[in-house]
């Protein structure tokens, strides 16, 4: 066993985990400049990312957007090419010692049995390979080899070899051609230093086998949603036309059964897993959509899409896809003998038994937490919850019950993407106070100046590499020179054999120093596998890395048309040919950079806000937060105890005192936004206080406007003092109201201002808020009789455990449909509340001392806000997020960021999470002493400009502006992201990009025909 | 709601009548100065004339039966940059149209813009009508009869002539203007329809311009009905007449094979608002040995060449905002029928958009804004 010196110290990071969150923290931190180790347990990091292939509530893909500056958006790539992060694949945790603030980790290397470094993943490797077993990913649908590689795109793109299946025939070895193999790799035991240490464990989806009623693995069309997300993924093997197992037919008539492994503590899991409804909607949408005519029925307790834009996918898929939604308890599934068609009896509502007939039926299973988490828990001295997820507070989420150990994601609990998102983020961020008096270290490499090129005449240089001999095999190399040979200003062409290797690099280097070549074209493998070693080497010489253009003749010509080598080969020769005359008229390019204004402004001083503040000005940057009350705490002040018994109050107290004794934080009470102007890397903000007007320079936006408690328009609400809000009913128990002790009988009716025509969104909260005032109400009042009335009770994650002591405890929960709403009365003095019992199959009529609403959420109003920030809101006036799944709190253009409940309807402890995440992301951006411009900037010809305003319109990153007086656009560099959406825009090439101008594209096009 | 009147006329001579009322607008300085077409001296054609001193206002001619030029163009020059007092235009219906194009991609600007719309029964090629000049047709005597049939719906050709083609299929002879001159259904030896912006009609009012009083002749709608039907059913014909023959590429390369690429359809349209065509700029200067590589591609290339990716790209930059007024074709020295290609396959695109070019400044072209379900595309011919 090897042992080497420990690496990191107490100002560096080590996430475990890097799914979603653990990603996600990782960036973050690395964007502020701390070194961050990222270890995963599997072979390639992104976790349950790959497997989806449509995200839901777009339904597009979300992962990464196509761009000209590769990669955009992957958080895979990103902390791949990360110079901050160093990945730990394949690795795992032995043991944690010290305390927070320092702790050593001996962290074991699993053996891959191949380099990373040789393998170029020609896959002769794969071809050779005896052993055939079933695929991991996407649940054991498929199957692969003992040498096998993750899934398409992994990190680290490279094959690994399973050693429990593994033969040791020895044939992989022979077949490796850049002799990447090695069968004697032992494990290596390493030690690293720490700071602080991040969690994202993840989950496990819950194993179908412990509900066997449903009969999955005896019956052969029986999937669960994991499999079933791959099977209708398009790179699966039928390019996502769902089929049945066990026929390979159509798929024509299937169901999904809900809440497998949730909701269920006859299986150990009594909890919500949150996400299931909607990951299910979404399957079932996207079968739909590549096979038409497929029939959909779900059978299900509660319909749960309570996240932000939710409640409207579900309702398109009612009403658009026709999807069916049966409520239900299932009663058998029971396999027919001759077709393999499912049989499955249900018990409806109404107490009556149905039966119907499936070709195949899908299990949605819930979230476990991650296996053996008891023992890595243990050593850690990390406390668990009774479901197995991390033990967090309530007010401090991203922190575990270990000093310096923050956690984010699933492992606190079943969420959905974007809450991901957050809580990784607001892990970081939580890292980062943490961390903040230990000095970070960003590591800049230093690189040689570069020498004057561009200007002189193209000298080309093609280098093709066949892959250590495995393009040769369906490409003609010989044919290849020949025709590179005919191109103009083609100084040198050489065959080489692994490109992206130290040797062939070294060789490419001395060949640019001998032939004084100034332009580059590889022709290989994809730019993925090949841009950073080749840049490195560029850049380690002082060679512009802009001058190098790719031509990928392997995975787009030899790999795809392995069969027809003389086709392959000719396109392979076209593809050299647009490279080439690319390079002749690529310029170099050095990027541009805008300082930063070191400064945070956060408008709206509630929890969000505050918290906010305070994470950005641990960082040690100064921070502005502006109110436009006397004081602080917006809705807080209105909360006074929680689901899970915590007292707002005191967190109100807590973060009041520390705002206000904060040196860095500077509080503006009583003030108002009035103007905003957008400077190449800042922003000025233009304030009301009492005493005048003042302006405010800053790097980062943040708003945390809030929101309030719906106001009832139905119901007698305004008219009878009786009927009240939930929130009024929160006060008066605090108070110890004695009206209440009077009150026999209690209805709370769910959904008042929400999911109706004027607010189609749910509130998410109210569900929650009703049954903790209800419980709270029967422990004041233990004769009370309490009734809800609801449409779906929407007790997500953990919270569906106090759902459940609440219907323990007599409170009866009678489900309506919004067609038949409850009627309020008043008869002789008296309330009643009348509702159709779709259990009962009649109208009950229930007596009501107290009527309280369980009013929605809804933003303040933003539009003026809106405008003066240039950020979008949502129909429901919500603050837009750039991308609902990889940037839930950012605007589309960078530095301004939301939180809290002018995002979308939370808990006080999503609230938070979003305060402290948004804090990360403004703290990522403000850490830089500048911002790095992007390589291809827009360009104006301002000769050629009409000022006809397209390209401020398409632009959207908020880039693109008209400078009145001259009637000409401009560009702000510090804002451009090189999409070009401007120069397609721009009628007459006024608007150009650079590397990408007109005459150039042109050009290419045309020797792609030649 | 605008405001009604009509403009009694003398001597049977309407635009007497006209040239008074927009005389009153320059001496009671309504306006600074009006753009108006005015007869040549030579008494063949008319030009858009920038008037300031009234004086000049005779020989003005609303009802001019040529458009040398689209003054959607002219009002771009004119108000794009520093036209700080307020100038009239008298236009006709597809003028306005281009105008409202132009200001939804900034390049009118209206604030100081008043526009003045008259009813238009079509125009004649200039060398057509100069022909017909000097056949004998003296000016005023020929407008007088297209103006007693325009009271009826008739819009009659001296024998041997006809309108401009793309007049011919314009749905919309009625303009949308702050003052609207009205000549169909009206009589207009006795008197011709105004209608009147509310605001503007309460100014002209104060001033002592005009007093409003009467409603439009009963017979008005019909008869625009009827002109709009006429030129619905000539469009639709001639649309099925292209298509017919102009089916796919190879069809299209053949008609439009004699284009020489003069760039006059570009100069003439009035939606082509770039400073510099991106066809005169760098990007379309190839190299000499590009050319032998085309000729050899493909055994030999027409010269000058890009003449169909010019019409593709113009076409597209175009097309949404066509509001046919066909100065293209009259510019085309080689006839080709690059109007009602234009026209043509903008009835398609405008109509997946659900866009009426020219309709209301207010509406966002479809190149400026896009909807998720925006593009349901139906294959077939253009």
């Amino acid at each position: 066993m090897a042992q080497g010196k420990m690496r990191g110290d107490k100002s560096s990071a080590l996430v475990i985990g890097a799914g979603i969150a653990g990603m996600q923290s990782a960036l973050l931190l690395a964007e502020m400049g701390r070194k961050v180790f990222l270890l995963e347990q599997g072979p390639a990091i992104g976790g349950y990312f790959p497997l989806l292939d449509k995200t839901f509530p777009t339904n597009s893909c979300g992962v990464c957007f196509m761009s000209p500056t590769p990669p955009a958006f992957c958080p895979i790539y990103e902390c791949h090419l990360h110079d901050n992060i160093e990945l730990l694949p394949y690795s795992e945790v032995k043991k944690v010692e010290g305390t927070g603030g320092d702790f050593r980790v001996s962290i074991v290397r699993k053996p891959r049995f191949v380099d990373p470094k040789r393998c170029t993943l020609c896959e002769a490797c794969i071809k050779v390979c005896p052993v055939e077993v079933e695929r991991e990913f996407g649940g054991g649908l498929e199957k692969r080899k003992a040498i096998y590689l993750p899934y398409p795109q992994a990190i680290p793109h490279s094959l690994v070899i399973d050693p429990r299946t593994c033969t040791r025939c020895g044939e992989c070895v022979k077949a490796c051609a850049p002799g990447a193999i090695d069968l004697d790799m032992k494990e290596e035991e390493e030690e690293i230093g720490a700071g602080a240490i991040l969690l994202g464990f993840g989950f496990e989806p819950f194993l179908a086998q412990k509900k066997g009623e449903y009969g999955f693995g005896r019956y052969e069309n029986v999937l669960t949603s994991v499999q079933f997300e791959r099977l209708i993924s398009t790179s699966s093997p039928t390019q996502g036309f769902p089929v049945r197992v066990s026929d390979g037919k159509k798929m024509e008539k299937i169901a999904f059964i809900q809440c497998v492994g949730s909701r269920d503590p006859s299986c150990g899991q009594d909890h919500c897993s949150t996400i299931c409804c909607m990951y299910a909607t979404k399957q079932a949408m996207i079968a739909k959509e590549r096979a038409s005519g497929l029939n959909v029925t779900f059978f299900y307790m509660d319909i749960r899409p309570m996240g932000k834009d939710y409640e409207r996918y579900y309702e398109r898929a009612k009403s658009e896809y026709g999807i069916e939604y049966i409520r239900s308890a299932i009663s058998s599934v029971k396999e027919l003998q001759q077709t393999k068609n499912l049989f499955i009896t249900y018990l409806k509502e109404d107490g009556i038994f149905e039966e119907r007939e499936f070709d195949s039926v899908i299990l949605s299973v819930g979230f476990t937490p991650p296996q053996n988490i008891k023992d890595i828990a243990g050593g850690m001295g990390l406390l668990l919850n009774q479901q197995g997820f991390c033990q967090t507070d309530e007010f401090h989420p991203a922190q575990t019950s270990v000093e310096g150990i923050f956690v984010g994601g699933a492992f606190r609990g079943p969420r959905d993407i974007p809450e991901t998102v957050v809580e990784g983020s607001s892990a970081a961020a939580a890292a980062a106070s943490f961390l903040a008096p230990n000095a970070s270290s960003p590591s800049r490499k230093e690189y040689p100046m570069e020498g004057a090129l561009g200007e002189e005449i193209p000298k080309i240089g093609v280098f093709i590499c066949h892959c250590g001999e495995e393009l040769k095999k369906s490409l003609s190399l010989f044919d290849l020179i020949l025709g590179t040979k005919l191109l103009r200003e083609v100084v040198h062409i050489e065959e080489v054999g692994l490109a992206c290797l130290p040797e062939d690099l070294d060789l490419i280097k001395k060949r640019i120093g001998e032939h004084g070549l100034n332009r580059i074209v590889i022709a290989g493998c994809s730019h993925r596998e090949i841009r950073k070693p080749m840049e490195e080497m560029a850049k380690g010489m002082g060679f512009n890395p802009y001058l190098i253009e790719y031509a990928n003749i392997r995975e787009q010509c030899a790999f795809v048309h392995r069969d027809l080598p003389e086709l392959a080969t000719e396109k392979a020769m076209v593809l050299i040919r647009m490279a080439v005359e690319r390079a002749r008229r690529i310029q170099p390019i050095r990027k541009g950079s805008q300082k930063v204004e070191k400064r945070g402004l956060v408008v709206g001083g509630g929890v969000a806000g505050m918290t906010a503040s305070l994470r950005l000005a641990e960082q040690g940057y100064e921070v502005c937060l502006i109110e436009k009350e006397r004081e602080l705490g917006g809705n807080l002040r209105d909360s006074f105890y929680t689901l899970r018994g915590s007292n707002p109050q005191s967190l109100l107290q807590d973060l009041i005192q520390k705002v206000k004794n904060h040196p860095s934080i500077r509080p503006y009470f009583e003030t108002e936004i009035i103007g905003f102007e957008k400077r190449n890397g800042h922003y000025k903000t233009k304030i009301l206080r009492p005493d005048g007007e003042e302006s405010l320079e800053h790097g980062a936006l943040i708003l945390a406007t809030g929101g309030r408690e719906v106001v009832p328009k139905e119901y007698l609400y305004g008219k009878d003092p009786r009927v009240i809000t939930q929130r009024q009913l929160e006060k008066m128990i605090h108070l110890k109201d004695e009206g209440l002790k009077e009150v026999r009988s209690a209805v709370m009716i769910q959904c008042v201002g929400s999911r109706d025509e004027e607010h189609p969104y749910c509130s998410r909260i109210c569900c929650g808020h009703a049954v903790k005032n209800a419980l709270k109400l029967k422990e004041q009042n233990h004769s009370a009789q309490v009734y809800v009335l609801y449409r779906d009770v929407r007790t997500y994650g953990f919270y569906e455990t106090y759902y459940h002591e609440a219907r323990g405890k007599g409170i009866v929960f009678i489900r309506y449909d919004l067609e038949k709403k409850p009627e309020v009365a008043l008869e002789n003095g008296r309330l009643s509340v009348s509702v159709f019992d779709p259990a009962m199959g009649s109208r009950v009529s229930l007596p009501a001392d107290r009527l309280i609403l369980s009013a929605g959420v809804e933003p303040n109003d933003n539009r003026d806000l809106a405008k003066i920030f240039d950020v979008d809101l949502n129909p429901d006036g919500f603050f837009m997020e750039a991308n609902p799944k990889s940037a839930p709190l950012d605007s589309v253009d960078r530095g301004k960021f939301f939180c809290g409940l002018c995002h979308s309807p939370n808990f006080i402890e999503d609230s938070i999470s979003q305060g402290n995440a948004s804090a990360a992301r403004a703290g990522a951006l403000l850490s830089k002493e500048a911002v790095e411009e992007k390589a291809y900037l827009a360009n104006v010809i301002k000769r050629l400009c009409c000022g006809c305003g397209l390209c401020v319109t398409v632009c959207p990153y908020g880039a693109r502006a008209l400078n009145e007086e001259e009637v000409k656009a401009e560009v702000m560099e510090s804002l451009c992201q090189g999409c070009g959406n401007c120069v397609v825009a721009c009628r007459n090439g006024a608007s150009q990009q650079r590397n990408f101008d007109k005459a150039l594209n042109l050009a290419v096009l045309d020797a792609a025909i030649d | 709601m605008a405001k009604q009147t009509v403009l009694k006329v003398s001597e049977g001579r309407p635009e007497k009548a006209i040239q008074g009322f927009l005389k009153s607008l320059l001496e009671k300085e309504v306006v600074e100065a009006i753009l108006v077409p005015k007869g040549l001296p030579s008494g063949d054609g008319f030009a858009q004339t920038l008037i300031h001193d009234p004086e000049k206002m005779d020989g003005m001619c609303a009802l001019s039966l040529t458009m040398p030029v689209q003054s959607a163009k002219v009002a771009s020059h004119l108000s794009i940059k520093n036209l700080n007092k307020k100038v009239a235009a008298v236009l006709k219906a597809c003028e306005i149209r281009g105008i409202v194009e132009l200001a939804k991609f900034l390049q009118v600007k209206l604030d100081n813009l008043l526009l003045i719309g008259v009813d238009c029964p079509g125009t004649f090629e200039v060398s057509d009508y100069s022909k017909m000049v000097q056949e004998g047709k003296e000016g005023e005597k020929l407008a007088g009869e297209i103006l007693t049939g325009m009271e009826r719906g008739e819009t009659v050709a001296p024998q041997g002539y006809t309108f401009r083609p793309a007049c011919r299929m314009c749905e919309y002879p009625i303009p949308k203007a702050d003052i609207h001159i009205k000549l169909f259904g009206y009589k207009a030896e006795e008197e011709v329809g105004l209608e009147i912006e509310e605001k503007l009609g309460k100014e002209l009012e104060e001033k002592g311009l005009l007093s409003f009083s009467g409603n439009e002749p009963s017979s008005r709608n019909e008869v625009v009905g009827k002109v709009v039907a006429e030129r619905t059913k000539k469009r639709d014909a001639v649309f099925q007449e292209f298509r017919g023959i102009v089916k796919d590429l190879q069809s299209f390369l053949d008609r439009f094979s004699t284009c020489i690429r003069c760039h006059n359809c570009m100069v003439a349209c009035p939606i082509c608002y770039c400073k510099e065509c991106v066809f005169k700029t760098a990007v379309f200067e190839h190299e000499g040995d590009q050319f032998l590589r085309w000729a050899d591609r493909k055994g030999g290339i027409r010269m000058p060449t890009d003449t169909l990716i010019f019409h593709l790209i113009r076409m597209s930059h175009m097309v949404t905002s066509c509001i046919g007024c066909g100065l293209c074709d009259s510019a085309c020295p080689s006839r080709l029928p690059v109007a009602t290609l234009f026209r043509s396959v903008g009835e398609k695109i405008q109509k997946m958009f659900n866009y009426v070019p020219g309709r209301d400044v207010n509406e966002v072209p479809p190149v400026a804004t896009f909807k998720e379900d925006e593009l349901k595309i139906e294959s077939g011919s253009i």
